[in-house]
């Protein structure tokens, strides 16, 4: 990577990714406890993954205040010009993304404890892949790698044939012991939760593409 | 999109003396569009810029190879005036430079010369005319007669631009003729530039990134000599093809 004249855009530019890709590991540790959640119900980790979410909102205003003084100050064109924008549309989404690890978290506090009955751990299993197509979009942005954020919009399709055979699966349980259709109803809940997580990360795969080749296709 | 050219440059080659100032320059410039020409100091730009009026004709040293086409004729075969040439393709500078004179005879200078005006009323009108396009005529229509030079940077330039337009140029070239103005000087060129883009078509060379995305519709990227990339303006400052071109906007070293 060429080098700015002035080093404190360099400096500025940096900043932003490293800011940037700190909130993209704080929203994963978030869904990795979400995910968590959905096989060990704990109300106290539940409570934290809540209450975490302050933390990335405020990141993300952090980083829309530093790119928009950025934007000010140094006029950026081309690549600079993108990697700003992206920053602006990346941290928006990884705030979105926030939103829905806590819901499932809040979803969890709501249930408070699994039926004895309910045995399969088919939305923990969705969850698990979800997790790892944000980690994979969050490495392409990382690590600018066209290749690796090609990689998520194909593997989103498994997420979203899982997440069908999850809905279907719940529907049978509910059918079979209407004592457990209150729990169920609210895995559903999170299921789709975690859906839209993988579905933001396609969203997030598509802005480092962006990025790299300067043209929105 | 059919544009029509009104300027076009065939392997151009210029030389000052044994060196070579630009290098195999092939360029069309559109018609009623502006064009700028960015590039470092000293890549050529200006001598380009210089060649389409053929002010470097006063260079002694200087030496032109190729073909510059405006309007279907070669501006340096033996059958033009470069006087006539000039009437046709009307420059601004850096600097603004009205003449020692009124404000009234700055602009009044060139139809006289070329006998534009018949009649002293039609000489005050085409005076008023440049200018209002000029944009300078509300604020300076009380003070006529006062010398140029007692304008502002700002207001001399317009001024410039008046004298410029008054002999109905169908170009005009511009050599930086922002780079002397602060920011709302600047802001009041630029609109008038886009205005003036609906009869005129304009050259112009800057050093502002962000005055050559704002005002220009076709951009040029020079580099030591050479015409690396020229295109769409949204497109060279959004997605430049050539490395160098990405390296210059974005103020990168290689």
């Amino acid at each position: 990577m060429k080098e700015h004249i002035v080093t404190t855009y360099d400096e500025d530019l940096n900043s932003l990714k490293s800011n940037l890709t700190k909130m993209g590991l704080n929203v994963e540790k978030q869904i990795y406890n979400a995910v968590d959640l959905t096989k060990i119900i704990n109300i106290s980790k539940a409570k934290e993954v809540v209450e975490n979410d302050k933390d990335i909102d405020a990141l993300e205003k952090k980083i829309r205040g530093f790119a928009t003084i950025t934007l000010s100050k140094r006029q950026p064109l081309a690549d600079d010009l993108r990697q700003i924008i992206i920053s602006l549309k990346i941290s928006s989404i990884l705030e979105r993304i926030g939103d829905h690890a806590s819901n499932v978290a809040g979803r969890i506090l709501s249930v408070k404890k699994a039926p004895d009955s309910y045995s399969t751990d088919s939305v923990h299993q969705l969850g698990l892949l979800v997790l790892k197509n944000f980690s994979t979009a969050l490495s392409a942005y990382d690590q600018e790698s066209k290749e690796i954020a090609q990689s998520v919009p194909t593997e989103d399709i498994t997420i979203n044939s899982v997440y069908e055979t999850c809905f279907r699966e719940h529907l049978h349980l509910m059918m079979e012991d209407r004592d457990i259709i209150g729990f169920c109803t609210q895995m559903l809940f999170i299921a789709k939760e975690l859906e839209r997580i993988g579905d933001l990360s396609k969203v997030i795969s598509k802005e480092v593409i962006y990025n790299l080749q300067g043209t929105l296709k | 999109m059919a544009e029509k050219i009104k300027i076009s440059t065939k392997k151009v080659n210029v030389f000052y003396g044994d060196k070579k100032a630009l290098e195999n320059i092939n360029l069309e410039i559109p018609e009623k569009k502006v064009t700028s020409l960015i590039g470092p100091s000293g890549c050529g730009k200006s001598t380009f810029i210089r060649c389409l009026n053929r002010m470097n004709d006063t260079i002694d040293i200087c030496r032109i190879e190729g073909k510059i086409i405006i309007d279907n004729e070669d501006i340096y075969s033996k059958e033009i005036d470069p006087v006539l040439l000039r009437a046709k393709v009307g420059m601004v500078f850096q600097k603004p430079n009205p003449f020692p004179k009124s404000i009234f005879e700055n602009v009044a200078y060139g139809p006289r010369i070329h006998g534009l005006a018949k009649s002293d009323d039609e000489l005050d009108e085409l005076v008023t005319q440049s200018l209002v396009k000029a944009g300078l005529f509300q604020e300076i229509k009380d003070r006529i007669h006062e010398p140029g030079t007692s304008l502002s940077g700002g207001q001399q330039q317009r001024l410039c631009i008046a004298r410029t337009i008054a002999i109905s140029p169908q170009i005009i070239l511009m050599d930086e003729p922002c780079s002397a103005l602060d920011p709302i000087a600047t802001a009041v060129i630029e609109e008038l530039i886009d205005e003036l883009a609906k009869n005129f078509t304009i050259v112009i060379v800057t050093h502002s990134m962000q005055q050559a995305a704002r005002v220009s519709q076709q951009t040029a990227f020079f580099h030591m000599g050479n015409l690396i990339e020229v295109g769409r303006t949204d497109q060279i400052f959004s997605t430049p093809s050539q490395k160098k071109t990405q390296d210059y906007i974005t103020g990168k070293i290689g």
